[in-house]
């Protein structure tokens, strides 16, 4: 998957671990740990939108685009 | 959202019921046909041979004839036993699929697994028994209506099988999605 998903780099800025933003974003840390492993196959806007929110950042700071080699 | 939350809960109210009717019906059937076969293969005193090639099987302890048998053959008696065994599994396999619905979670593998099962036993062992039926010329015409009403349950459950396993792989794509 080329889309690459840089929520543990956001969350190392933020100095924010993943239990405080599963709290903020109301889901379980099993279903962030989903995101977080690059193991989900899309994102809801509402969700991008939560975690822009919870991590003061930009859609582009949590999703990266990588051509496959 | 809310209508649809109701509305499952209609279902699962449903599926609730038929399931304990049918293993309410179930229970008697297994039970029935295993101590038939107990007092078939055993020759209990529950057992007796009466006039008119006939057999009578008693309740248990008591002399109140329970099931009785026209003829007292190897055929009959084995047919007998099937029957009771078999429309037990029927309808033990008919509950499990009231079961799936009775779940947080409609779709699911073991929900599959048991649609499966039903339409193999609705298209595999009535067709069994109009083979025997047909080779040996005895009540063909039950045999055969009974293998219709099965068969149709079976495509009934056949294709329920292949939306569950349609539904299955949409929701596990779904619950990939953040």
């Amino acid at each position: 998957m080329p889309i690459i998903i840089n929520l543990d780099v956001m969350l190392a800025k933020r100095k924010m671990q993943s239990k405080e933003l599963a709290e903020l974003l109301n889901v379980t840390q099993a279903n962030l740990s989903i995101l977080k492993t690059g193991k989900a196959k899309g994102i809801r806007f509402d969700s991008l939108e939560a975690i822009c929110k919870a991590l003061d950042c930009q859609p582009g700071d949590i999703l990266e685009y990588r051509p496959e080699a | 959202m809310q209508k649809l939350i109701n509305k499952m809960k209609q279902v699962r109210a449903v599926a609730t019921g038929l399931f304990y009717l049918t293993r309410i019906v179930a229970v008697p059937y297994l039970l029935s046909g295993a101590y038939a076969l107990i007092a078939i293969v055993f020759r209990t005193a529950s057992f007796d041979l009466v006039e008119h090639g006939r057999f009578v099987i008693f309740y248990l302890f008591t002399r109140e004839p329970f099931l009785i048998g026209d003829e007292n053959t190897t055929f009959y008696k084995t047919e007998l036993v099937a029957f009771l065994l078999l429309y037990g599994v029927f309808f033990w396999s008919l509950g499990n699929i009231f079961l799936t619905f009775r779940g947080r979670r409609i779709f699911t593998p073991k929900g599959v697994q048991r649609l499966k099962i039903f339409y193999w036993l609705n298209f595999t062992v009535p067709a069994l028994f109009l083979v025997v039926h047909l080779g040996i010329s005895y009540e063909v015409m039950l045999m055969i209506g009974l293998t219709m009403l099965h068969v149709t349950l079976g495509v009934f459950a056949y294709f329920m099988a292949a939306i569950f396993s349609q539904g299955l792989n949409l929701q596990d794509e779904q619950d990939l999605i953040f």
